[in-house]
C-alpha cells in the first residue's frame, strides 16, 4: 500500500502544519512517512509544496503524475501542481478563494475565473471536488484555518488509510490553540466535501 | 505542556524532521556543544537544540559565522567535550582554513561537521557537493539516506571520530535536512565529561620535534592517512557500506537520498532478482575492496548519487586498480543529468533502461499554453511593511538626485538581496556573504565615474562584513555601505545574532552596536537612520553619497514579520491605512515604483486599494503618494 499527496499552496496558509498534522496522523495509526516540504522564501508569498507518502515509501518525492491526491490550498496552486502531478484516475481537492500573485495585484496578469481553472484540473483528473474553505474558516470563527477544514474535507474523501475520526483527533492533539474553531472547521471542511461527492453520485 | 519531540523515550517512533533527528542523534551520542550559522537547509538542527539545550544540559550556540562555529566545536573536542558544528553548505566555504588545520590534531573526544548541501539551490546560489571538500580534507564521510539515518549516523560518526581521532562529516542533502520520516529513537545519553585540554598534536609534536616545518607536517599528513586506513576496517567492523539483493549482472552503487530512489524504484519495477545493490554509508574513505569483489559478478555498473559524480569517479578508479573491464554509468556517462537534483522518476528510468524494461508512460496534461494562461509564477517580494523596502526607495531617491542614478550598487545575501527584483531595482548584483564590502573597494579604485555602494544585512555585517570595511578605510576606497538592521538574521528565519541582545537560548547578551563598530573601524561619516521615515533617509543618503572617504548609513528597524508576531502575541492588531478615492489620481507610483504587496489595483475603479488582511499599517506609503490619496483608517 502506497498513497501520495501532495498539498499546495501559498507562504501563510498553512501548508507545512496541515502536511505535518497528515503525516503525525499517519504514523500514529501506524504506516511509514515521509513528508517533504518544498518551499523557497515562504513568509514572503510564495509557492508552497508539500509531499506526503504513507505506506511502503522510502523516496521523499512524489513523482511526476503520480500523486493520488492533490489537495489545493489555493486554486491557481491546486491546477499548476495538478497539471504535474496528478494521476489520472486521481482526485483534486481544492478550495476556490484566490490569493493573487503580485502581478494580478499590478494589474500584469488577470487572474483566471474559478470555473476556467476547475475545467483544466478535470481535464487532468477523473475526481475533482471544489469547496470554500476560506468561508468555511471564517464560519468557524477563525480565518487562518483554511487548511484544517481542507483536512476535513480530505477525509472525507475516503482515500486515506484511516479514519475521519482519527485524522480528527489527531488535529485536536497537535493544535495547541484555537481548538475549538479549529475542529469546528474541519467538521465544515468535513460536511462540504461529503455533499460536493453525493451531489455528484446522484 | 507536550515533551518536545527530540526527547522522547527510547524505542518510541516518533515523526521527525532529517535535521531534528540530527539533533536527536547528537543527544544521543552525547555531543555537549553545539554551534552553527543559520543557513537554510541546516539552522533547524541548532534551533531544536536550542530548544532543549537546557533541559538536556548541553551548551549551543548562534555563532557570528560558520568558521567561528567550526572553531568553537574544535576548541570545546580539545577539552573534552564532544561537540559539533553545522551548517548549510556553502558555509562550509568558511571553515576550510580551521578544517585543514583540525585535521592533523587528535582531540580525546568525538568532533563532527555536519553539511545541509542544497542541490538545485532551492534556497542558495551555488550546487556544490561538499564530499569534494571533506576529500580533499581527508576526513571519513558519511551519508544517511532518510531522517531514520540522520539521527543513527549522527551518533556513529561522533563515535567514528572520537576512535580515530579526526573530525568527521555527515553530508545531508536538502531531501534529507527538509524532510520528516519516521524515526525510532535510541537511548539518551546525559553524562557530562570532565573538561580537560588534550591535544596529540601537543604532546606528540610541539613538546618533542616544535610545531611546524618539514620534520613534523609531514610526518601529521602521514599519520592523517594512518587514519583514513583504519576508517576502512572500521566501516566493515561497524557494518557501514551493504550489499543488498542479488542476481543479474547489473550493480547498482547508490548512497544518501539517492538509494531511497534506488530502493523505491526497484520495488515498483519488480526487479529485486536482477540487481545487486552497493549502498555506501561510508563514502569516504570509499570500500574499494568490497567493490572490487562485486565486480567480478558483475559487468555493468549504474552509480546513482546526488550531487557530482563523486561515487562514479571513486568506483572508476577502483575498477581501474582492480584490472575490472566493467561499463560505468552515472552523471558522467551521460545517463544522469548532471546538474540539479534527482528526481525519483529519472532514477527508475535509468534503472529500467539499464535492465531493459519497459515503464509506464505519464497520463495526459494540458497544453503549456492553457497552463501558462491560468498560472504566474509567485514572484517573491518583500513583505508588507518592510523596513528594507522603505530604505531602498529613499536609496534610490537620493541616487537619482545626486548622480541622475547612475551608481553601481552590490549587493548581499539576506532578504535586502529583494532589493534587486523589480520595482526597486537598486543593487545591480549580488555574490556571497560579505562580499559586497570587498569588492565595491576594488569597484571604487577601478576608476568608475560613478558613486560606488556597498548593501549588507545586520546579521551579515557581523559574519563578514568588518574586515572588508577596514580594508575600505585603510585604503582609502570612496565608497557608500549601506547597512540594512532589521534587528534579525530574517531570510533564514529570524534567528538572533550579537547585534539583538539575545543568546541562541534566549539570555540576555551584550549588545553589540553597528555604528560603534564603524566608528572604531575609522569610517568618517557613520549615521544611523529610521527608514520609515523617507525624507530624513533620503537626505542622509544624498549627504553619504557626496562624502569622500568611507561613509557607513545605517537604516535600523525592526523586521516587519518579528513586529507583527509581537503584535499579534499581546493579541493586537496592526494599524491600517485606505485609499480616498476621491484623491487617487491613478498614477500607480504606490504600486510601481514603491511596490508594497499590500497595494493592488482595483480594475473597476482604476485607483488603488489597500488590502487590509496584507496591510500592517507601517504608514510609509503615504510618504509616497503625491496626492496624499493614502491615509490612516480605522480597523473594525
Ligand atoms: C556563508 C553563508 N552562510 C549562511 C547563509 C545563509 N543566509 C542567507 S541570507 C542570510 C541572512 C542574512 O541576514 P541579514 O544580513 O540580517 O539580512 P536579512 O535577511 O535580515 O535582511 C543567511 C544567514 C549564506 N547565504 N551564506
Ligand atoms: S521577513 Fe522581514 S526583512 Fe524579510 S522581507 Fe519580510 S519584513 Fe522584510
Amino acid at each position: 500500500m502506497k498513497i501520495n499527496i501532495i498539498v499546495a499552496g501559498v507562504g501563510g496558509q498553512g501548508n507545512v502544519t496541515a502536511a505535518y498534522l497528515l503525516g503525525v496522523a499517519a504514523l500514529e495509526a501506524g504506516f511509514n512517512v515521509r513528508v517533504a516540504d518544498v518551499y523557497g522564501l515562504a513568509q514572503r508569498g510564495g509557492a508552497v509544496v508539500s509531499h506526503v507518502r504513507i505506506g511502503r515509501v522510502y523516496s521523499p518525492l512524489i513523482g511526476k503524475r503520480e500523486a493520488d491526491v492533490v489537495v489545493g490550498l489555493e486554486p491557481m496552486e491546486a491546477l499548476r501542481n495538478a497539471a504535474k502531478f496528478v494521476k489520472r484516475e486521481g482526485v483534486v481537492l481544492t478550495n476556490t478563494y484566490p490569493i493573487y500573485p503580485i502581478e494580478a495585484s499590478v494589474g500584469e496578469f488577470q487572474y483566471p475565473e474559478i470555473g476556467k481553472l476547475l475545467k483544466a484540473m478535470k481535464k487532468l483528473a477523473k475526481t475533482v471536488v471544489a469547496i470554500n474553505a476560506q468561508r468555511l474558516a471564517n464560519e468557524a470563527g477563525l480565518p487562518i484555518a483554511a487548511n484544517i477544514a481542507m483536512l476535513g474535507a480530505l477525509a472525507a474523501l475516503e482515500v486515506l488509510p484511516f479514519t475521519a475520526q482519527h485524522m480528527r483527533s489527531v488535529v485536536e492533539k497537535y493544535i495547541p490553540r484555537f481548538k475549538e474553531e479549529n475542529l469546528k472547521a474541519f467538521n465544515l471542511g468535513f460536511r462540504a466535501c461529503g455533499e460536493v461527492l453525493s451531489h455528484r453520485d446522484r | 505542556m507536550m515533551l518536545h519531540p527530540v526527547l522522547g523515550v527510547a524505542g518510541e517512533r516518533r515523526l521527525l524532521l532529517g535535521n531534528e533527528a540530527v539533533a536527536r542523534g547528537a543527544i544521543e551520542g552525547g555531543v555537549e556543544v553545539a554551534a552553527s550559522y543559520p543557513g537554510t537547509p541546516a539552522s533547524e538542527i541548532l534551533e531544536t537544540l536550542a530548544e532543549v539545550a537546557e533541559e538536556v544540559g548541553i551548551y549551543v550556540e548562534w555563532s557570528t559565522n560558520e568558521m567561528v562555529a567550526w572553531e568553537v566545536a574544535v576548541g570545546a573536542a580539545m577539552c573534552n567535550k564532544r561537540s559539533m558544528a553545522s551548517m548549510k553548505h556553502i558555509g562550509v566555504n568558511w571553515v576550510i582554513d580551521p578544517l585543514m588545520h583540525s585535521v592533523l590534531h587528535g582531540f580525546n573526544a568525538g568532533l563532527l561537521l555536519v553539511s545541509c548541501d542544497d542541490p538545485s539551490g532551492h534556497s542558495s546560489a551555488t550546487e556544490q557537493d561538499n564530499r569534494n571538500l571533506a576529500y580533499m580534507a581527508e576526513i571519513p564521510i558519511l551519508e544517511p539516506s532518510d531522517p531514520q539515518e540522520a539521527k543513527d549516523f549522527t551518533v556513529e560518526a561522533i563515535e567514528i571520530s572520537e576512535e580515530l581521532r579526526v573530525p568527521v562529516l555527515l553530508r545531508l542533502v536538502t531531501r534529507v535536512a527538509h524532510t520528516r520520516g519516521d524515526v525510532v529513537l535510541g537511548e539518551l545519553r546525559r553524562e557530562s565529561r570532565k573538561p580537560e585540554f588534550h591535544d596529540d598534536f601537543y604532546t606528540k609534536f610541539v613538546l618533542k620535534k616544535g610545531f611546524a616545518g618539514p620534520r613534523v607536517i609531514p610526518e601529521l599528513h602521514r599519520i592523517l592517512h594512518e587514519k583514513l586506513e583504519r576508517a576502512v576496517k572500521l566501516a566493515e567492523k561497524r557494518k557501514l557500506n551493504k550489499v543488498k539483493g542479488g542476481g543479474g549482472e547489473l550493480l547498482i552503487v547508490s548512497s544518501g537520498v539517492a538509494y531511497s530512489y534506488v530502493k523505491e524504484a526497484i520495488e515498483d519495477l519488480g526487479v529485486e532478482d536482477k540487481v545487486t545493490v552497493l549502498k555506501v554509508e561510508m563514502v569516504h574513505p570509499f570500500p574499494a575492496e568490497l567493490l572490487r569483489e562485486l565486480l567480478r559478478d558483475h559487468r555493468r555498473v549504474l552509480v546513482l548519487e546526488e550531487g557530482e559524480p563523486y561515487l562514479e569517479r571513486e568506483v572508476k578508479l577502483a575498477a581501474f586498480d582492480g584490472k575490472c573491464t566493467v561499463e560505468v554509468h552515472g552523471k558522467l556517462s551521460g545517463k544522469i543529468g548532471r546538474v540539479g537534483e534527482l528526481d525519483p522518476v529519472e532514477v527508475r528510468k535509468a534503472i529500467a533502461e539499464m535492465l531493459g524494461v519497459e515503464v509506464e508512460g505519464e497520463g495526459p496534461s494540458i497544453g503549456e499554453l492553457e497552463l501558462r494562461e491560468l498560472t504566474t509564477p509567485r514572484v517573491i517580494s518583500f513583505c508588507p511593511g518592510c523596513p528594507h523596502r522603505a530604505a531602498f526607495y529613499a536609496l534610490k531617491k537620493a541616487i537619482n538626485k545626486v548622480c541622475k542614478g547612475k551608481h553601481l550598487a552590490i549587493g548581499d545575501i539576506g532578504c535586502y538581496t529583494m532589493g534587486m527584483n523589480p520595482p526597486l531595482r537598486v543593487q545591480q548584483t549580488v555574490f556571497c556573504m560579505g562580499g559586497s564590502i570587498g569588492m565595491a573597494c576594488g569597484a571604487a579604485h577601478s576608476g568608475l565615474d560613478c558613486p560606488v555602494i556597498a548593501t549588507a544585512g545586520d546579521s551579515t555585517f557581523f559574519h563578514a562584513c568588518i574586515p572588508g570595511l577596514i580594508n575600505a578605510v585603510y585604503n582609502k576606497a570612496k565608497l557608500l555601505f549601506h547597512i540594512l538592521d532589521n534587528e534579525a538574521t530574517a531570510m533564514t528565519g529570524f534567528q538572533p545574532h550579537p547585534g539583538t541582545g539575545k543568546t541562541a537560548v534566549g539570555l540576555e547578551a551584550r549588545k553589540i552596536k553597528i555604528e560603534d563598530v564603524a566608528r572604531a573601524c575609522g569610517a568618517g561619516f557613520v549615521e544611523v537612520v529610521d527608514p520609515y521615515d523617507l525624507k530624513r533617509c533620503e537626505e542622509v543618503f544624498a549627504k553619504a553619497l557626496r562624502y569622500e572617504g568611507v561613509a557607513v548609513v545605517i537604516t535600523r528597524r525592526e523586521c516587519a514579520q518579528l513586529f507583527l508576531r509581537k503584535l499579534r502575541h499581546k493579541g493586537l492588531k496592526p494599524s491600517l491605512v485606505v485609499v480616498d478615492e476621491e484623491l487617487c489620481k491613478g498614477c500607480k507610483v504606490c504600486i510601481n515604483q514603491f511596490g508594497c504587496p499590500a497595494i493592488c489595483w482595483d480594475q473597476e475603479k482604476d485607483k488603488a486599494r489597500v488590502d487590509p488582511v496584507l496591510c500592517i499599517g507601517c504608514g510609509v506609503c503615504i510618504q509616497v503618494c503625491p496626492f496624499n490619496a493614502l491615509k490612516w483608517g480605522e480597523r473594525r
